[in-house]
């Protein structure tokens, strides 16, 4: 699947229109970082509402291609700035987690 | 043969620099031609290292160095220190405040994935500070791949 193919009007990317063609699999939801490091598969979409620097730390640790921040969090321009030397998708959404991971399902994205 | 040898200065409550050493250090390892397995492993290790130091201690430094076909990764601070170390590595133990909490630590895990990534890990603690050493064997098919 592909960042793009998450995209209507729920749903925003800020980073480089480049990296909505980054390619994802499945998809691993949590707040705590550590959790994350530990159960996020490669290639993952992660699905958070903490949204600062660390968490796209974690991601290129964990070699997750997107990070959809839920429930109205959104990315600040430093960390737009590091996701996209990185080649790191930043989506947001207001739809809480759950409800991002039954539209993804609904949808056959996941 | 000495490969690598860095030296890196970790500020404490510095959320916007935490991670910095560990990026440069999955950078450098990358560069270097090792497998995945390998810097997943020796990144994820110094991450959890390098935010302890940030949320939970008064700084520290790290250094990493490659020796032959070991990686070794040395992390000191200047305290308070971990007043029992058994405590500290059971899953789900923490101690990070409210802030922290809300960057997304404090899940009580890090220790752990320390621990489950390092071939050798020895950790040394009194209040003057901790001490945290660790150690990856470089494998044959470690080498060579990226
Ligand atoms: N460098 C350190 N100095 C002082 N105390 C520490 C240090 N590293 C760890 N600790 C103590 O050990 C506890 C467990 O550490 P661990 O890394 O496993 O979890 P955490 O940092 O609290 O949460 P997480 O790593 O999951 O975000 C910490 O909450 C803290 O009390
Ligand atoms: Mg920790």
């Amino acid at each position: 699947m592909l960042v793009n193919d998450i995209l209507d009007s729920r749903y925003r990317i800020w980073t480089v229109a480049e990296t909505g063609k980054n390619a994802f699999s499945g998809c691993y939801a949590g707040d705590l970082l550590s959790v994350v490091l530990k159960s996020a598969k490669a290639g993952n979409l992660l699905v958070t509402i903490i949204a600062n620097i660390n968490t796209v730390a974690v991601a290129v640790l964990a070699d997750l291609p997107a990070i959809l921040f839920c429930e109205g969090a959104v990315p600040s321009g430093e960390m737009i700035r590091k996701a996209e030397e990185e080649q790191i998708a930043l989506l947001s959404t207001g739809l809480t987690s759950v409800e991002v991971i039954l539209d993804l399902v609904r949808r056959s994205l996941l | 043969m000495i490969t690598l040898d860095r030296h890196f200065v970790i500020v404490p409550n510095d959320y916007n620099e935490a991670g910095k050493a560990s990026s440069e250090l999955k950078r450098t390892l990358k560069r270097m031609g090792f497998s995945r397995d390998l810097i997943k492993r020796v990144s994820v290790a110094s991450y959890e290292a390098e935010i302890n130091i940030v949320i939970h201690s008064l700084g520290g430094t790290a250094d990493f160095k490659i020796i032959d076909d070991v990686i070794y990764l040395q992390f000191i601070d200047c305290g308070p220190g971990i007043p029992d170390i058994e405590l500290a590595m059971q899953e789900g133990f923490s101690t990070a405040n409210e802030v922290s909490r809300l960057n997304g630590f404090g899940a009580g895990m890090g220790l752990k994935n320390i621990k489950k990534a390092a071939d050798d890990m020895i950790l040394v603690s009194d209040c003057n500070g901790t001490v945290l050493k660790l150690k990856f064997y470089i494998r044959e098919d470690d080498k060579n791949v990226g």
